[in-house]
Parts: C-alpha cells; structure tokens; sequence
C-alpha cells in the first residue's frame, strides 16, 4: 500500500524528470534518436531500441517502473501526428 | 482552487505534458504515468499499449469498445472505469481526484505492436469538462479548478 506521502514523493520525481528532459530535449534527441529511454529525474538509467527489451532491462537491474518515465525518443525533425 | 502545471511538449503550444500518479486497486494499478493534455482529444484519459504493460495490466477482463486511428495505427479500445488520480499541484501539494471513463488501447496488429508502444498517454478536453477546470496558458501553462 502506497502512503500518500510516497505518493507526493513521487510526483515531485516525475516532474523533475519531465522538466530535465524538456530542458535536454535536442541533447537526448542527438543521442538517444529511434530508442527508448528509461529516465529517472535527471538521469538516463537505460535505453534499448525495443519496448519490451528496456522493460526487462530495468526489471533485471530492479529498478521500480514506477520511478522511471520511459519514453521513445523521435529523431530531429520527425513528430508524432495523433 | 487547486492549479497543475503543464510542461510545454515538443515546443509546438498544442500540447502539454503533466505527471499523474494512478491508483485502481481492483487492478492492483499504483504507479507514476506521464501524460500528454491534448486539446484535441475528446476523451477523459486513454492509457496507451506501452503504459498497460508497465502497470501490469492485462486485457482479459476489460469490455472491448470501438476500433479507433491514433499515430497512424489501429487500435482496440477498452474500458478501464473510474480511476483515481493524484497531481502535484504548483505549490508542490498533491490532488486526488476521480478520473471517470478511463480507456485504454491495444493495437490491432500485434506485429505493430513496437510502434504502438512509442505513443503517449492522452488527457483530454473530457476530463476538464467532467470536472469543471480550466485551461490557462496565462504565464506557466496550468489546469485549474477543485479538482
């Protein structure tokens, strides 16, 4: 059972994370182009070119999927059209 | 009145991204998302194909809707009900609130399923109506209202 001060822990994790990579946006675009990346506030924990590999990768380094945003880096000048 | 901040996505001024922190206990979901508020989407939340395998949740029991396009693919939708939901508001405060109508997509094709995986979380203009917020863009973009 998550207590709502873990709660608030991580949400303040989660928004740290998601201003790093707002902030490193074209640093992480240049590296990470066509990968998945695992972040954790201001660090890349793991990055694979499939889902489903990066999953088991941070599950064998048993990292909480929980504490990382796990996002697919699209390549300079390419958007998603939703 | 509580107020959310938004993270400008992508730089384009259409669409934000905001941590939400998921609780259903009846599938056992306790975690961390990130989402992208779409003005453009009339839904509430839909929860892609990526997000339900990291929260472990399987599709079995879930009733089936409608085919529905996103990012180019097809995709199953399903209904995942009434969530519980919790932000962190600009004051660093948390919010619950109940995310009502909650989605979820799973591709059609399961050989496309790696490119289902590279699409975001979607909160849409369905949540703000259901629960009577607005959408600032005044300075830091925000979501506003008792949530």
């Amino acid at each position: 059972m998550v207590t709502e001060e873990e709660i608030t822990k991580q949400l303040n994790s989660l928004s740290k994370t998601i201003d790093w990579m707002a902030e490193n946006e074209e640093k992480i675009k240049e590296k990470y182009a066509e990968k998945f990346i695992a972040v954790r506030e201001d660090e890349i924990v793991e990055s694979d070119e499939g889902y489903e590999k990066i999953l088991n990768k941070l599950k064998n380094k048993e990292i909480p999927l929980g504490e990382v945003k796990i996002e697919y880096v699209f390549p300079k000048g390419e958007k998603l059209i939703l | 009145m509580a107020k959310v901040p938004l993270k400008e996505k992508d730089s384009g001024g259409t669409r934000y991204e905001v941590g939400i922190f998921l609780r259903k206990r009846s599938y056992r979901i306790s975690k961390n998302i990130s989402v992208i508020f779409d003005t453009g989407c009339p839904e509430t939340l839909i929860l892609s194909q990526g997000t339900m395998k990291k929260l472990d949740v399987s599709y079995n029991n879930l009733k089936e809707d409608k085919i529905i396009n996103l990012g180019g693919l097809k995709h199953k939708e399903y209904h995942l009900g009434e969530i519980t939901g919790y932000f962190r508001d600009i004051n660093g405060k948390t919010v619950k609130t109940d995310i009502p109508e909650v989605k979820c997509l799973k591709c059609t094709k399961e050989s496309k399923k790696e490119q289902a995986y590279r699409l975001p979380n979607l909160l849409g203009m369905k949540f703000l109506k259901e629960k009577d917020l607005d959408f600032s863009t005044k300075g830091t973009p925000t979501l506003e209202g008792d949530f």
